[in-house]
C-alpha cells in the first residue's frame, strides 16, 4: 500500500465452493478481521462442520442477485451475461448491518458472480483473498455433499473461477492454494498476514490455527484432469500460475468456455425445480393497464397504471395491454440496466410481421420506424424504445419528471421521455436477443379526434424539444391540417413553454446533439439547406424575358421549392418585383410590354447611378416581406429584368439569372393583334434578347429556358433549373400546359388570317434570319422550337456554388 | 427655428431609420406648426442614410438626438424616447408625417381625463388622397386595421395608429410602454391600444387633432414576414381568449411563414409576458371584443 493511503475497509474471500474459503475466512477471522454478527452467521452443517463463517443476511441477499438475471449459486451466470444487479441503497443498507466493524472479512462464494455490484454499491476499500483448489477435489466434495454429478462439478469450478477472475479485476488480490493452507495452516497465514499489513490491516492472531485439520482435505488429485477436462485443466494451470499477490489483479488470458460447460450447468438447472428465492421487497414494478394478466416473476409488483403511485420498485416496467413478456427477458432487462443503460426495451415483433429493434423518427411529421436487429449480442444503444414494453430505472424516471402527462397519443409519451433520457444525460437500449410479441395493432388514431390528439403531441413535443430549425420544420409539415389551430391553441396555453424553458436551463443535451447521434434528421433538406444557405446571405435568383414568354411560369415552379420563396398573393400583376420597389424603373415607364426594350434607358447595367449599397438595402427591404426569409432562395421575376441584368448583379452580388424565352411571334402576339404593334413587339423582343446576349459575358451566373420545352419536356425543364439552382424538390406537375400550343397556333391562325400575306412576307424578310438564329422558324409559333438550338439542353449552365 | 424644453407641455419622440429628408420634414413640421414649446427628441434606430446629420445644425440645437448603434426595432426605439421624455405627456411619431396647426390642444384636452391612456389624432394621407382615419379596429382575422370614420367629437377607439399616439408620462412609465418582445415591425400598435383597455384605460381619437401621415407602398427596411406573424400571435398569446386565438391561428397557419414565426413564438419571453399582464387585467379580451363590436376574431 502506498504510503498515506488509509487503510483497507475489508477482506473478500472469493472462490468456488468447496474450496477453503469457509477456513480461510475463519483464519483472517482469527487475525483481527470481523465476521459478521453471530446470529447472522450460517449454520454450522455436517459438510462444513467447522462452521460457515458467512453472513446469511448477505447470502440471501447475493442469491437474489443472482434470481435476478435468472441463475442461482448451482447455475451461475455465463460471463457474457449482464451482471447481476439490485437496489443499491438496499443492499447498502443490509451490509452494513452485517458488517458494522471494520476492518471485515466477508466471504461468499456467490461473490465470484455478484463482486462488481458489491464494488460499486459499497465504495469501500477492499482487499481479496482467493483460495484456490483442484477442480476435482471441488467436485468430488460435490457430490459427497450435494450428489452433483463429477462432469457438473468441474463445469461449476470452471464457470466460478472465470467469473471470479473477471470480478477482480484491478483488485490488490492474494491468491493462495487450498494444500497450502491445510499443509501449513501458520505460513499461510504469515502470507495472509503480510499481504493484509501491506495494506494498512495490522494483523493480530488471538488464538491457533488448530482447528485446521487435514482430515478435511477429502480428496487430492493431480494427474485426472487433464486427460478427462483438459479445457478446465489448461484455466486449471493459468490459476495456479497466479498464486501471489498482484495488486492490481490483471486476469490471465484464458482459452474460449467450452460449450460443455454450459450445457452441464443448464441440464442439471433443468432438473432443479426449487423456487427461485423471493425478495424481501419488490425490485420491479410492472405498470400495466387493468386488464393486463401474465404470470410475473416473484420479484415483480403488480400495478395498475392508473395506479402508478403505488410503484415500489427500483425499476419500472411498462407493458402494453396485449403485450407478452417472455421469461428471458427479466434476465435480460435486469442484465442490461445493471450494464450501464438506464432504460431498456427488447425487440419486438408485429403480429404477421418482422422485428424492430428500437424506433428513431423517420421524417420531419415525426413518424418513427423500427430498426433492425442491431450487430452483436447484448444491449444496444437505441434512440427511442417500444411502448409495447419497456423497462427504465425509477432513478432516471424520477430525475427527468416521469411521463408527460399532455402525450401519449400513438406513444408519443413513451418517444418523448427517451428522448428525455436521452438528453438528460441517461441511456437507453433495446436487448436484440429477447423479441416481445406485439399482437396488437399499433395505436394510430382512429378517428378525427384521434388525429387532433396526435397532431397535438407531434407538436407539443417538437415544441418543446426541437430548436428552432427543426420545430419550423415540423411545423411546416402540419400547418396545414384543420386541427392544428385547435391543437395549438392548447399548447400555448398549457405548459410547452415552461417545458421547453426548464430543460434547456436544466443544461441537458440539445436535442439536435442526441438526434445527431443516432443520424435522424428532422429536416429532410437540412443539408441542402446548409448548401444552399452557405454564404449566410440569400441567394437571389431573377427571372426574366419579354413580357408573355412565361417567366412567371418559371418563377412560379423555381418557389415550388420547399427552400425557394417567391412572391404571391401581392397586389402587382403576376407578382412582378418591379411593381413592388422604387429604387429602379420599371418597364412601364418605358413604353411597358412590347416596347421596354426598345427605349436604351430601361438597359441598366452596373455603371447606373441606381447603384449603391444603400439602394441594394432599400431594395431588398421592400422586397423582404414578401419573402419568407428563412428560406435560403429567393426568387424574383419581372419581364425587364432581361435588360437589367448586369445592374442586378451589381446590387446582388452572387445572384443568379434565369431568362425564360418564348417564340417571338407568339410572344408578340399575346401583347397586341394590331400589326404595327405586333412589328413593334418583335422589333423588343429581339432588343431584349440582343441586349441580354450582349450582357451575358458579364454575368456570373445565367441560365435560359425555353417556355415550349416546359409544355414539351418539363421533366428536362425542372432537371435543367434544380442542376442550376441547386433546388432538389420543385415542384413540377401543372406546370406543363399542353393545351398551349393550341391557343398559340388558334390566336396565330387568327391573326394570320386577318394580316395580309405580303405582310406576313415582310415580317419574314426582317425577321426571319435572326428568328432562325434563336432556334425558331417565324411563321410557326405553335410548333416551338425547330431543332433544340434554343433549348436549354446547350445553353451553359454554370452551376450555383 | 428654435425650440426647447423650457415650459414645454409635451414631448415629442420621433423615431426614424433610413427616412431620408423625410425626417426633416417632420421635425420641421412639429417646429412650425405647433403653438407650444416641445420636447423633442429624435430617436435614430441605427440609420444608415446620413438623414439626421441637419439635427447638427445651431437652428435645431434644442432637439435631442438619440442616436442607436444597431437597430432595435420600433417598439424599443420608441421605448428608449419615451424614457427620455422630460415632461408629463409623450407623443410617438413617425418621422413621416405632417402636423396641422393645432395638433396638440385636442390631446392635452382629452389626456387630461386619467381615465384615458392613449389619445390619438385624425391620421390623413400625405401626399395621397385616402380619406382620413379616426382609430381603428380588427374586421379581418388578420387583424389588418380597418379605418374609423369621423367621430365628430373626441371618442373611444378600439386601437390607435401607431404613426401617431400619446400617453401621458406616467401612463408610459406604468405600462412600460410598447412591446419590445416584438419584431422590427407589425400589430405593435394594436397590441399597446389592447393593452391599456384591457388594464382598464380608454383609448381615445381626438378629432380636431390633424396629422397626415405617408403611407409608403414599400418598407424602407427589410421587413421578415415571419417577423410580423411572430408579433400577431404574441399579441393573441398574451391578450386574446382561447376562440379569438384559435381564428387568429387558423388565418395565419396558411402562410408559409407562420412555420418559423411559431418557432420564433415557442422560444421567447411571451408567456412570462402573459403571466405578468394577466395580473394587470381589469377586462378579458372577449368582453372587449364584444364590446366594440369587434366580430373578426369569432
Amino acid at each position: 500500500m502506498p504510503s498515506g493511503e488509509p487503510p483497507v475497509d475489508g477482506v473478500v474471500v472469493v472462490g468456488m465452493h468447496r474450496s477453503g474459503t469457509s477456513v480461510a475466512t475463519r483464519l483472517i477471522n482469527l487475525l483481527g478481521l470481523h465476521l459478521c454478527p453471530g446470529d447472522d452467521l450460517v449454520p454450522l452443517s455436517a459438510a462444513n462442520p467447522t462452521g460457515h463463517w458467512e453472513s446469511q443476511t448477505l447470502v440471501d441477499l447475493n442469491d437474489r442477485l443472482l434470481a435476478s438475471i435468472g441463475r442461482s449459486w448451482w447455475c451461475p451466470p455465463r460471463s457474457d451475461q449482464p451482471a447481476a444487479d439490485g437496489d443499491p441503497d438496499h443492499a447498502r443498507a443490509l451490509f452494513a448491518r452485517a458488517h458494522a466493524e471494520r476492518p471485515w472479512v466477508w466471504k461468499d462464494p456467490r461473490l465470484a458472480a455478484t463482486l462488481p455490484f458489491w464494488t460499486a454499491t459499497l465504495q469501500q476499500r477492499v482487499v481479496a483473498v482467493v483460495p484456490l483448489r483442484h477442480p476435482l477435489d471441488v467436485a468430488r466434495s460435490l457430490y459427497e455433499r450435494n450428489a452433483f454429478p463429477v462432469a457438473l462439478g468441474v463445469a461449476l469450478w470452471e464457470r466460478y473461477m472465470r467469473l471470479a477472475l473477471r470480478s477482480l479485476r484491478g483488485m490488490a488480490v492474494h491468491v493462495d492454494h487450498y494444500d497450502a493452507l491445510v499443509d501449513d495452516p501458520v505460513a499461510w497465514l504469515a502470507r495472509v498476514g503480510a499481504f493484509l499489513q501491506a495494506h494498512g490491516i495490522v494483523s493480530a492472531p488471538d488464538a491457533g490455527v488448530e482447528f485446521v485439520q487435514p482430515a478435511l482435505r477429502h480428496h487430492r488429485s493431480v494427474t485426472e484432469l487433464e486427460g478427462t477436462f483438459p479445457a478446465t485443466a489448461a484455466v486449471y494451470r493459468a490459476v495456479v500460475s497466479l498464486t501471489g499477490v498482484h495488486d492490481p489483479f490483471e486476469p490471465p488470458p484464458l482459452p474460449p468456455e467450452s460449450p460443455w460447460v454450459e450445457a452441464e450447468i443448464t441440464a442439471y438447472a433443468s432438473t432443479r425445480t426449487a423456487p427461485l428465492p423471493r425478495p424481501l421487497e419488490p425490485q420491479v414494478s410492472v405498470v400495466a393497464d387493468p386488464g393486463w394478466a401474465q404470470p410475473l416473476p416473484p420479484f415483480c409488483q403488480r400495478v395498475d397504471r392508473d395506479r402508478m403511485g403505488e410503484a415500489s420498485g427500483a425499476t419500472l416496467v411498462f407493458a402494453r395491454p396485449r403485450t407478452r413478456i417472455p421469461g428471458e427477458w427479466w434476465a435480460a432487462m435486469r442484465g442490461a440496466l445493471a450494464g450501464g443503460f438506464d432504460a431498456v426495451g427488447p425487440g419486438v415483433r408485429l403480429a404477421g410481421g418482422a422485428a424492430g429493434y428500437g424506433l428513431v423518427w423517420r421524417d420531419h411529421w415525426l413518424n418513427q420506424t423500427w430498426l433492425p436487429r442491431p450487430p452483436g449480442a447484448g444491449p444496444q444503444a437505441a434512440l427511442f424504445l417500444p411502448e409495447a414494453c419497456f423497462a427504465v430505472t425509477r432513478r432516471a424516471f424520477d430525475a427527468v419528471g416521469g411521463f408527460d402527462p399532455g402525450l401519449g397519443a400513438g406513444g408519443t409519451d413513451v418517444t418523448e421521455l427517451c428522448l428525455r433520457l436521452w438528453r438528460a444525460g441517461y441511456r437507453c437500449a433495446v436487448t436484440p436477443d429477447v423479441v416481445v410479441d406485439d399482437d396488437g395493432p399499433r395505436e394510430l388514431p382512429a378517428d378525427d379526434d384521434g388525429w387532433a390528439a396526435y397532431l397535438e403531441a407531434v407538436l407539443r413535443m417538437a415544441s418543446i424539444h426541437l430548436d428552432v430549425d427543426d420545430l419550423s420544420c415540423v411545423v411546416e409539415g402540419v400547418r396545414r391540417r384543420p386541427p392544428v389551430p385547435g391543437a395549438a391553441v392548447r399548447l400555448l396555453q398549457g405548459d410547452v413553454a415552461e417545458r421547453r424553458r426548464r430543460y434547456l436551463s436544466e443544461e441537458w443535451a440539445p436535442t439536435a446533439a442526441v438526434l445527431e447521434r443516432f443520424g435522424v434528421s428532422i429536416d429532410p433538406m437540412r443539408e441542402e439547406r446548409r448548401l444552399l444557405a452557405g454564404g449566410g446571405e440569400p441567394r437571389m435568383v431573377f427571372v426574366g424575358g419579354p413580357h408573355f414568354s412565361g417567366a412567371d411560369i418559371v418563377a412560379r415552379l423555381l418557389a415550388s421549392d420547399p427552400l425557394a420563396s417567391g412572391f404571391s398573393h401581392s397586389a402587382a400583376m403576376y407578382n412582378e418585383g418591379q411593381h413592388l420597389q422604387d429604387v429602379y424603373p420599371p418597364a412601364n415607364r418605358f413604353g411597358g410590354p412590347g416596347r421596354f426594350a426598345l427605349d436604351p434607358g430601361a438597359h441598366l447595367t452596373e455603371t447606373s447611378e441606381l447603384v449603391s449599397a444603400e439602394a441594394a438595402r432599400r431594395l431588398f427591404g421592400q422586397w423582404s416581406s414578401r419573402w419568407d426569409l428563412s428560406r435560403p432562395v429567393l426568387i424574383e421575376q419581372s419581364p425587364p429584368n432581361i435588360v437589367r441584368t448586369r445592374f442586378l448583379q451589381a446590387m446582388f452580388a452572387g445572384a443568379s439569372f434565369v431568362m425564360v424565352k418564348r417564340h417571338p411571334l407568339a410572344t408578340a402576339l399575346e401583347t397586341t393583334t394590331d400589326p404595327d404593334a405586333v412589328l413593334t413587339a418583335l422589333d423588343n423582343w429581339f432588343a431584349a434578347w440582343r441586349t441580354f446576349e450582349a450582357d451575358r459575358g458579364a454575368l456570373a451566373r445565367c441560365l435560359v429556358v425555353v417556355v415550349e420545352d416546359v409544355d414539351a419536356a418539363p421533366e428536362r425543364v425542372v432537371e435543367g433549373l434544380q442542376e442550376f439552382t441547386g433546388l432538389r424538390h420543385l415542384e413540377a406537375s401543372g406546370v406543363a400546359d399542353p393545351a398551349r400550343p393550341a391557343r398559340t397556333l388558334a390566336r396565330w391562325d387568327e391573326w394570320c388570317g386577318a394580316t395580309p400575306a405580303s405582310y406576313l412576307d415582310h415580317l419574314v424578310r426582317r425577321f426571319g434570319a435572326e428568328t432562325a438564329a434563336h432556334g425558331y422558324d417565324l411563321l410557326r409559333p405553335a410548333d416551338g422550337p425547330v431543332q433544340p438550338a434554343a433549348s436549354m439542353a446547350r445553353v451553359a449552365v454554370p452551376a450555383m456554388s | 427655428m428654435s425650440a426647447g424644453m423650457a415650459g414645454a407641455v409635451a414631448s415629442v419622440v420621433v423615431v426614424t431609420h433610413n427616412e431620408g429628408a423625410m425626417l426633416k420634414a417632420t421635425v420641421d413640421s412639429f417646429l412650425q406648426d405647433t403653438g407650444e414649446p416641445l420636447d423633442l427628441v429624435v430617436v435614430d434606430d441605427a440609420s444608415t442614410d446620413g438623414s439626421t446629420a441637419f439635427l447638427n445644425d445651431a437652428d435645431y440645437s434644442a432637439i435631442r438626438l438619440c442616436r442607436l448603434e444597431e437597430s432595435v426595432g420600433i417598439s424599443a426605439a420608441r421605448n428608449t424616447g419615451g424614457r427620455m421624455a422630460a415632461t408629463d405627456h409623450v407623443v410617438f411619431s413617425d418621422a413621416h408625417v405632417r402636423v396641422h396647426p393645432g395638433w396638440l390642444e385636442p390631446i392635452l384636452e382629452s389626456l387630461a381625463d386619467p381615465a384615458v391612456g392613449e389619445v390619438g389624432p385624425c391620421v390623413g394621407s400625405l401626399g395621397g388622397n385616402a380619406v382620413p382615419g379616426y382609430g381603428f379596429t380588427w374586421k379581418e382575422p388578420s387583424l389588418k386595421m380597418a379605418w374609423l370614420p369621423n367621430p365628430e367629437g373626441t371618442a373611444d377607439v378600439p386601437f390607435l395608429c401607431g404613426c401617431f399616439v400619446a400617453m401621458r408620462k406616467a401612463v408610459f412609465d406604468e405600462t412600460g410602454g410598447f412591446d419590445e418582445g416584438m419584431y422590427r415591425w407589425g400589430f405593435e400598435d394594436s397590441e399597446i391600444s389592447l393593452r391599456l383597455w384591457l388594464r382598464g384605460y380608454r383609448v381615445q381619437v381626438a378629432p380636431h387633432a390633424r396629422i397626415d401621415h405617408r403611407f409608403r407602398p414599400h418598407f424602407p427596411y427589410q421587413v421578415d414576414w415571419s417577423g410580423v406573424i411572430y408579433n400577431g400571435l404574441r399579441l393573441g398569446v398574451v391578450h386574446l381568449h382561447p376562440q379569438g386565438l384559435e381564428v387568429l391561428i387558423r388565418h395565419y397557419a396558411d402562410r408559409p411563414a407562420f412555420s418559423r414565426a411559431w418557432a420564433r413564438l415557442i422560444d421567447s419571453d411571451t408567456f412570462d409576458r402573459r403571466a405578468s399582464e394577466t395580473g394587470h387585467r381589469r377586462e378579458g379580451a372577449e368582453s372587449f371584443l364584444d364590446r366594440m363590436g369587434i366580430d373578426a376574431l369569432r
